[in-house]
């Protein structure tokens, strides 16, 4: 890193302070979160459906307010999943597991106070190693081809053991059931239809947000319109302070630094993302805590990790986006659509040529973390007393918002049938104690990893050999196994601590 | 043994039957991985099932646990709740998404006896919300509705 | 209130819009005054087969947010995507033909999927408006693979037929369809791996999972180009040398292949729309494409415009429906 680069580091910061920035950044996040929040509408269609505004602006406020956008909806869609169990985007539904729980308690304000503050570190941390190690990192994404793919998406699945709370073969149950439902649709190698059924709005699978929105928000009305009515106004404890006390900083502190870590490496990764990047953030986040059993019973541990994990993906993903012209999410797609309209070719040229730009858009990345907070902080006040309505009011509000959220995926009506078949299927389950986060799980991981297996073995010639012919192949199975086996291990570990301790 | 847990079992079978009925339909190459994941379900649930045997075999009943699964359900509640979704989605197909909304949380609320101050600030934020992020600022178009959009 | 988005939107674009409304209204009055030619009087639909943020849906959006002044109307881009165009193409062929709907297809996806059996559309199914956009075929492989020209990697797969690997956007898919172009006129056998859309495609040659891979030239300009180049283009599938890609000769000159073969967006409306209305379109999108601001906005993006009227569009569609049936069902049989 030499003197210039940090010159042009510290130009970005004094060009972003523009009227025009500011404004921007703050429309960016309001949007964002509002975006986030609505059930079926994701970072990416909300990215996408306002990128057309920001073609008659210069380049950097353009990409600034994108930005805002992506960061503001990531959070945002944890709101909506901590408040009534919906999640407004894939990447929050591990939010929603312990976030729903604290609002049942009337912690609603610190459910999302935490995911707030946690979405703030966890974007502004990953700013750092897009600023500084971003071509390095850059090299990982290439490094990743379709044997890495496949254990990457085993080493996914190992999580639902973390995920499942009772009867750990019912979790994996849910899981393999998950991914035989991840089959159906278009077979990626042979291009022959599977269990379609003549419906070709199956053709690219069954929509993961649309099932989610079906497994969680509409099986939440399911199970809200089957007892009696509560009213919940009059909650004698609840507590609408969004702020944390320096005691519960510290305690989440270190599950963020984890999640950053996990969110930024999983955001490099093409095709990979801010979904599984918040599952990963809470399962080691429950490894690694010192109170497990609160895990699934409102955790704001929990909520942290999840929502670390899915903002730090938000930088991790524009490092390969920049440097080499991959996008490392959907979402990061979109907006190098955005900058190719701009005239902007990624790669190499950003960091030279256009390096003034460039930074320019990075410092307006880490204010817009600031704006994030400031925003989320005080509008979470306000929205936490969503969690006070009476249930009568909740039905028909999150059962609309579930049917607009799943057309608006693809204006289509098969997708509202779709999310109200899984909606049926979803109460169902949770009332057998099966798990619904593990059928969301499978969905997304199924096809990656399916893809993954069967294209290594179509370029090997069904040599099996090349799954375990790169260095990073054998770092994955190694996370494979210790995942799998972690519940133990930590058993063995916590025993002869304890013994020596007696000793 | 749960009773429930049988039921599970016996739809997984079912489930893994039905597909793997399906899959034979295949070319040979697109077989073999839902093979795989239909088998992986097929053990899972055998595996499941063995646990259950075994717990029969030292209690030797069968627990009826569906009153306690379903404990304070309200049938009438819940079909009323359960027909006015499909209600909704009949008039949401034929007169649009507004229309069929205001009818529909309308009668919930009705249903539910939430006082009429409450009823119509539901309404307009409800109503409002979807308008202005769906219609207005994102431009996403929600169904207009078989006869109404005729007339749009 | 659809109107309120361009207010909603930059001040600049707003200007710029209300600047050359101004002008464009006077021309527009003039053109009424002739008489029975038509106009829309509310927002028009324009229906994209795939999702917002997608190659095809940026393109559109590029034309259409400058096409005001000329339409006097807001073009409403709705995205209807999945089954690979098949359900946006449906629609757009069944809605009324009124000229408040109309949409964009892809050539020769629309075709192939045109002449599949129990299709539900065809070729006459739409009324061809005006090509927005042509894509020419390539071959490309890595910048520092062994093979130089498309000769050397002919003649390396010759003689190791079925070792060298070919990454494609899909099973049957546009690419995977150049491929096979490729192969039956070079005679030589490859092994095909679909990796589902050209962005992973590329990706999994610049790895070097793959030996080449055949896309299309705007898909491959930044990666060829400039010092830092990744990818090297062997041959083009063109019948013309591009004067953009001077070193690269035509898959014809090798004696391969010898006909274009690349892909085209175009505007169109379902049929049984009224003459006067296709009319009204050519010559409004025309106008906006020949508009130097749109212009520009296309050189910026790297898209080249490639203007046709209805009546060669309509020929390429049938030279393209001609081609899905006679080519390309050949090309997979085994």
């Amino acid at each position: 890193m030499d003197a210039n680069t940090l010159g042009l580091m510290a130009a970005g910061f004094v060009h972003v302070f523009s009227l025009m920035n500011m404004g921007m950044m703050i429309l960016g996040v309001t949007i964002g979160i509002v975006v986030g929040c609505m059930p079926g509408l994701s970072a990416a269609m909300g990215v996408a459906l306002l990128l057309p505004l920001t073609f008659g602006m210069k380049p950097e406020t353009g990409l600034i307010m994108l930005g805002a956008i992506y960061c503001g909806a990531i959070f945002g869609g944890s709101i909506s999943a901590i408040l009534i169990h919906t999640p407004g985007t894939p990447a929050s539904a591990a939010t929603a597991i312990d976030g729903y729980q604290l609002t049942l308690k009337g912690k609603a304000g610190k459910a999302l106070g935490t995911a707030c503050t946690a979405s703030f570190f966890g974007g502004l941390l990953s700013c750092i190693s897009l600023y500084f190690f971003a071509p390095a990192l850059a090299q990982l994404a290439m490094k990743f081809g379709s044997p890495e793919y496949f254990w990457l998406a085993l080493f996914g699945l190992t999580i639902i053991a973390g995920v499942t709370s009772g009867s750990m073969v019912k979790g994996l149950m849910s899981g393999a059931f998950g991914l035989v439902l991840s089959t159906i649709g278009m077979d990626p190698m042979e291009g022959v239809e599977r269990y379609m059924f003549g419906i070709d709005a199956l053709y690219n699978g069954i929509n993961v947000t649309c099932a989610m929105i079906g497994l969680f928000s509409m099986s939440q009305v399911f199970i809200l319109i089957e007892k009696a009515i509560k009213e919940r106004g009059n909650v004698i404890d609840f507590e609408d302070s969004v702020f944390l006390k320096a005691k519960e900083l510290a305690q989440i502190f270190p599950h963020v630094i984890r999640s950053w870590l996990i969110g930024n490496i999983i955001g490099i990764l093409p095709g990979a993302g801010a979904s599984i990047a918040c599952f990963l953030g809470y399962d080691t986040a429950k490894k690694f805590s010192k109170r497990k059993d609160e895990f699934g019973k409102g955790s704001i541990e929990g909520v942290a990790a999840s929502e670390a994990a899915n903002n730090a993906v938000t930088g991790g993903s524009l490092i390969p986006t920049l440097t080499l012209g991959i996008p490392g999410e959907s979402v990061t797609a979109v907006l190098m659509g955005g900058l190719i309209i701009q005239g902007l070719q990624p790669g190499p040229e950003l960091f030279t040529k256009y390096a003034d730009m460039t930074y320019t858009f990075f410092a307006g990345f880490v204010i817009t973390q600031f704006f994030m907070l400031l925003i989320g902080l005080g509008g979470c006040r306000l929205f936490a007393h969503i969690s006070r309505l009476s249930d009568a009011i909740l039905i028909p509000c999150v059962f609309v918002l579930c049917v607009v959220g799943s057309f608006a995926i693809n204006n289509s009506f098969v997708e509202v049938g779709i999310m109200f078949l899984f909606g049926f299927f979803g109460y169902l389950m949770r009332k057998l104690d099966l798990n619904t986060a593990a059928v969301v799980l499978a969905l997304i991981l199924g096809p990656i990893g399916e893809r993954g297996l069967r294209r290594s073995l179509t370029l090997s010639s069904n040599d099996i050999s090349i799954l375990f012919s790169t260095p990073i192949c054998w770092i994955l199975i190694a996370l494979c196994i210790l995942s799998s086996f972690s519940p133990l291990l930590m058993k063995v570990l916590r025993k002869r601590k304890k013994t020596e301790e007696a000793g | 043994m749960k009773r429930t847990d049988l039921y599970i079992c016996i739809f997984m079978y079912l489930f893994c039957a039905f597909f793997q009925h399906e899959t034979g339909k295949f070319p040979e190459g697109a077989r073999h991985y839902p093979y795989f994941v239909i088998g992986l379900l097929f053990l899972l649930t055998t595996v499941r099932l063995w646990d259950m045997a075994q717990q029969y075999m030292k209690d030797r009943c069968v627990v009826n646990d569906v009153p306690e699964t379903f404990k304070g359900f309200l049938p009438k509640q819940f079909w009323t709740m359960f027909g006015a979704f499909l209600g909704f989605f009949v008039l949401m197909y034929f007169f649009g998404f507004y229309l069929a909304s205001l009818v529909y949380i309308l009668f919930c609320l009705h249903y539910f006896k939430i006082p009429k101050k409450h009823v119509v600030l539901v309404l307009i934020v409800m109503l409002a919300l979807t308008y202005f992020t769906f219609g207005w600022f994102l431009n996403v178009p929600l169904p207009k509705g078989e006869i109404l959009g005729e007339f749009l | 209130m659809k109107k309120m988005i361009a207010v909603a939107g930059s001040l600049m674009l707003a200007a710029a819009v209300l600047m050359t409304g101004c002008g464009g209204g006077g021309g527009d009055k003039k053109a009424a005054d002739a008489g029975k030619e038509w106009k829309p009087t509310k927002d028009v639909k324009v229906i994209i087969a795939y999702k917002a943020g997608s190659g095809t849906d940026t393109g559109a959006r590029l034309l259409l947010n400058n096409s005001k002044p000329y339409v006097g109307q807001t073009m409403v881009i709705e995205n209807k995507p999945g089954a690979d165009g098949k359900i946006g193409w449906t629609e757009l062929t069944k809605a009324k033909p009124d000229g408040y709907t109309i949409g964009f297809i892809n050539l020769p996806t629309y075709t192939t999927l045109a002449i599949q059996p129990n299709a539900p559309f065809d070729d006459k199914s739409i009324v061809p408006i005006c090509n927005h956009l042509t894509e020419t075929g390539v071959v490309v492989v890595k910048k520092d693979a062994k093979w130089k020209t498309l000769k050397e990697l002919v003649a390396d797969a010759q003689a190791k037929p079925g070792e060298l690997k070919a990454s494609t956007n899909g099973v049957k898919a546009s690419n995977h369809t150049a491929a096979q172009l490729l192969a039956q006129s070079a005679k030589f056998q490859y092994k095909a791996v679909p990796y589902g859309g050209t962005a992973d495609q590329l990706l999994a040659l610049r790895q070097g999972e793959v030996d080449f891979s055949c896309a299309k030239v705007a898909d491959i300009a930044k990666l060829v180009n400039g010092d830092k180049a990744e990818l090297r283009v062997l041959g083009l599938f063109a019948e013309k040398r591009d004067p953009l890609l001077k070193d690269v000769p035509t898959l014809g000159e090798l004696g391969y292949y010898n006909k274009w073969y690349g892909s085209a967006r175009a505007l169109v409306a379902p049929k049984g729309t009224p003459e006067n209305i296709i009319k009204f379109y050519e010559t409004a999108m025309k106008k906006t494409m020949e508009d130097p601001k749109v212009k520009e906005a296309h050189q910026k993006a790297g898209m080249a415009t490639d203007y046709k009227d209805s009546k060669a569009l309509g020929a390429l569609i049938a030279e393209q429906m001609d081609f899905c049936k006679n080519v390309v069902t050949k090309l997979y049989d085994k």
